[in-house]
């Protein structure tokens, strides 16, 4: 049983009001009696302490019975489920990777177990189910009665090193398991909230945690093969941390930095490697939370590729070429090829072409020569192609006048005329580039090298160009021995996440999920309240009714 | 003591208890009255003859029988005689209490009416510790003003001792009478002496117990201090004594009553709250009055 409104109890204190009053009230009366030897035998009558003290203050006992059921009454007082056991219980427990925190000598998923295995005693529901919720929610246990086959899984259950679920998969998995108003109560433990209004049980204290949350490698795009490498560290704690970072190539160390970092600080630290493709960070670092304290980073093998070079050729479009894959470039027709570039030149396109001021018809058509830059503008952002690409990069003196076929998409544009285009059917793709190349500054901006590659990996996919890493992907790679690695999502190292999120209860979820069972019982107090005043004000006139037998018409 | 109230009462009131006659179970001697005694004397109904006595009144002696005969008789007529009535009232303290003496003293005095307007004599004392003469038993309905003058300058005074009273009270030279003795009959001393003294001078006795509301029920909420209106003690009870003290009093009257049945007492036991009107009327039908 719960009291939804505990500070109703601070009422008690009138019971020392009216114990006052009682006391000042009640005064011993001087009755005259006609025969005083009548009541003779009352002095010879043996009382007990305890009777007399009862004779004196049982009604006051009786008020005072009587303000405590009222108090009982205001604190708003509850039955929960946890007192009438039953019910249908989904019990969802946090299986993202922060779960492995230690808190002392236990990590927060056991404390997370310990306490789901202490609601289901605790509540004894007649059924229930149980989720592992991480970015792959899990269903641990179906549906069941069984309540010791449940608890057996339970605590065989490990947390996973995945990130953290999304609300709408635990509540689909949930739902799976029945419709949401059969379930009693619906219990999340975790150590962050999860954004559903629901029972939470929070699993974490503050603890410190200094993580390595980024590493990046890109090769140099000068053609030197070198790669830069990036490691971001950040410090999640509330007090300073220091600790030692080392980045390793393959198995050589590269770098070696002693870092302190402030509560909530992030640092960059950079450098730069001879062609390797596998990088690792480390951090030295005592805290409470292991699993970012290493990061790996691949960088791609570049892969070969067949291009068939139609017109002039350029410098700086084959040095960016070169950063990303090994080309080696044709010019016969008969060869085969995996991609055209042509530059300045009148095409046939067919397979994937790269089309740099060139004409494709009927895609790409030039009905005027030369025509005036209008300002730049980035019509579609999200498109991989324009990722990191500044569209103040492409400018140039002049631009041609095309003209593009319906079904071509127009990515960057000046006024009305396109500058970046891209088109995709059945055997054919290409990427229109309206700059001349030797009349732009665009070759000697960063946008270059990355529109290049964009251009490249959107119309090649299967290259195999990605060099995301994701968690639990294995290297099978020398340099590092069978090395699984656990690149964890950044939020993960947010380990203090549950002191400073806000639950925010999603509106259109709220009806779907069942409230706990909670009966009231404030009207049980009422009732006694009423019949112990009842009682007494019986009492209080008793003389009206006791005086029947001898009212003025009887005798 | 006020009885004022009794002479505020409208004319219904003496009209209707006027239909009421003292009820007188035993012949008793007297002056003329509405009881018939076999006596020779004057009266207008004959009942027989008698041979003569000596000192027999020549007055009634039937001469024409003597002539006859020649011997003499008295002629015996049934005579209409008055019976003395004696009003004995309790004055004692305890009859302070719930206003019971100014009820005995109002049924004093309708009593003495009715008992009066029949041509009895009325004869009215009070006690407490001591018989008090009140006022002396005449007859006439010009001796209810005395009565009822001697009724209103009643005052309750001492305790109670109805053995003293009753010892004295048979000790005066009176003729046997009804005493309608009007009493709470609470005298720690007892009753039963005082009861058989007036029953050894053969006086029918009447038995009026006039009990107070705060007799049966005693004001008492939660404890109280118990203070006897005779001033023989004083002490503390709680309320839980109440229905002890009750269930003693109800014992108390049950003796009383086995006491009066066995000695052919007449009691009723009258509530002091009960109206004057119909204790006389439905009440006393029967034990006092016809």
């Amino acid at each position: 049983m719960i009291f939804l409104s505990a500070w109703a109890f601070g009422l008690l204190s009138l019971a020392g009001i009216i114990a006052l009053l009682y006391f000042l009230r009640r005064r011993e009366e001087r009755v005259v009696v006609s025969a005083i030897w009548l009541w003779e035998e009352e002095l010879e009558r043996p009382r007990s302490a305890l009777t007399f003290l009862w004779t004196k203050i049982w009604l006051l006992l009786v008020q005072v019975a009587a303000l405590a059921a009222l108090v009982f009454s205001l604190a708003h007082p509850t039955l929960t489920q946890e007192f009438l056991g039953g019910g249908t219980l989904a019990l969802i427990l946090d299986g993202s990777a922060s779960m492995q925190t230690l808190e002392g000598e236990r990590t927060r998923y056991d404390l997370a177990r310990a306490r789901a295995i202490e609601l289901i005693e605790k509540r004894r529901p007649a059924r229930l189910t149980i989720i592992q919720a991480q970015q792959n929610p899990k269903l641990l246990v179906p549906l069941t009665e069984d309540k010791a086959q449940a608890l057996a899984v339970l605590r065989a259950s490990q947390p996973t090193l995945q990130s953290d679920a999304s609300p709408l998969d635990v509540l689909e998995l949930v739902r799976s398991q029945g419709e949401l108003d059969q379930f009693t109560e619906v219990i999340y433990i975790g150590d962050h909230a999860l954004e559903l209004p629901i029972t939470q049980v929070i699993v974490s204290e503050p603890k410190k945690n200094l993580a390595i949350t980024g590493l990046a490698a890109r090769p140099l795009p000068d053609g030197s093969f070198r790669v830069v490498v990036w490691a971001r560290v950040e410090n999640f704690s509330s007090e300073a941390l220091e600790g030692t970072l080392y980045l390793f190539a393959e198995e050589v160390e590269i770098l070696q930095e002693r870092l302190y970092l402030g509560p909530g600080e992030r640092r960059m630290i950079e450098a730069i490697a001879p062609g390797y493709t596998r990088f690792r960070a480390m951090v030295d670092v005592a805290d409470d939370f292991v699993f970012d304290n290493i990061r790996y980073s691949v960088v791609p093998r570049r892969p070969k590729l067949k291009v068939r070079w139609l017109g002039e050729r350029n410098f700086f479009l084959l040095r960016a070429l070169n950063t990303f894959a090994e080309p080696s470039l044709h010019t016969d027709e008969t060869e085969r090829y995996d991609l055209i570039i042509a530059i300045n030149s009148a095409i046939r396109p067919l397979g994937a072409a790269l089309l740099v001021n060139s004409v494709a018809e009927p895609w790409v058509m030039r009905p005027g020569t030369i025509g005036e830059l209008g300002s730049l503008q980035i019509l579609t952002p999200t498109h991989p192609i324009v990722q990191n690409v500044q569209a103040e990069h492409l400018r140039s003196a002049t631009i041609p006048v095309t003209q593009l076929a319906s079904g071509v998409q127009t990515l960057i544009a000046s006024g009305d005329q396109p500058i970046v285009a891209v088109y995709r059917s059945e055997g054919l793709s290409f990427v229109y580039l309206g700059v001349d190349l030797k009349n732009s500054p665009l070759v000697l901006t960063p946008s270059f090298p990355i529109l290049v590659r964009n251009s490249i990996y959107w119309l090649l996919p299967d290259l195999g160009l990605s060099s995301e890493r994701f968690v639990s992907d294995e290297f099978a790679t020398p340099g590092f021995t069978d090395q699984i690695a656990i690149n964890l999502d950044p939020t993960e190292s947010e380990i203090n996440r549950a002191h400073s999120h806000k639950l925010v209860a999603q509106p259109s979820l709220t009806k779907e999920i069942p409230s706990q069972m909670h009966i009231p019982l404030w009207y049980l107090g009422v009732w006694v309240a009423f019949g112990l005043l009842f009682v007494e004000l019986l009492w209080y006139y008793r003389s009206l009714w006791r005086r029947g037998w001898w009212s003025d018409d009887t005798v | 003591m006020s009885i004022s109230s009794l002479r505020k009462r409208d004319e219904s009131f003496w009209k209707r208890i006027s239909s009421l006659q003292l009820l007188v179970r035993h012949r008793a001697e007297g002056q003329a009255g509405p009881w018939m005694t076999r006596r020779a004397g004057m009266s207008l109904e004959f009942a027989e003859y008698r041979e003569y006595h000596p000192g027999d009144d020549f007055r009634y002696v039937d001469w024409n029988l003597y002539g006859r005969l020649d011997r003499l008789f008295v002629k015996v007529f049934h005579r209409e005689e008055n019976i003395p009535v004696y009003m004995l009232l309790d004055t004692s303290r305890s009859m302070a209490v719930g206003g019971k003496l100014s009820y005995a003293g109002e049924l004093a005095g309708a009593l003495s009416y009715i008992a009066l307007k029949d041509m009895n004599r009325v004869g009215v004392f009070t006690f407490a510790r001591t018989l008090v003469h009140g006022v002396p038993p005449r007859g006439g309905l010009s001796h209810l003003h005395k009565i009822l003058n001697f009724l209103e300058e009643l005052r309750p005074a001492d305790q109670t001792s109805l053995r003293v009273a009753c010892e004295e009270f048979s000790k005066l030279p009176l003729r046997r009478g009804l005493v309608v003795l009007l009493s709470d009959m609470f005298d720690p001393e007892g009753y039963e002496h005082g009861l058989l003294q007036l029953l050894i001078k053969r006086h029918e006795i009447a038995l009026v117990q006039i009990l107070a509301p705060e007799d049966v029920n005693p004001p008492i909420e939660y404890e109280a201090r118990l203070v006897d209106s005779e001033g023989l003690a004083e002490f503390s009870v709680s309320a839980y004594a109440v229905a002890r003290y009750r269930r003693r009093l109800l014992q108390y009257e049950q003796e009383l009553e086995v006491f009066c049945r066995a000695h052919q007492i007449r009691y009723k036991q009258l509530s002091a709250a009960r109206p004057l009107e119909r204790a006389l009327l439905e009440d006393l039908r029967g034990v006092l009055v016809v």
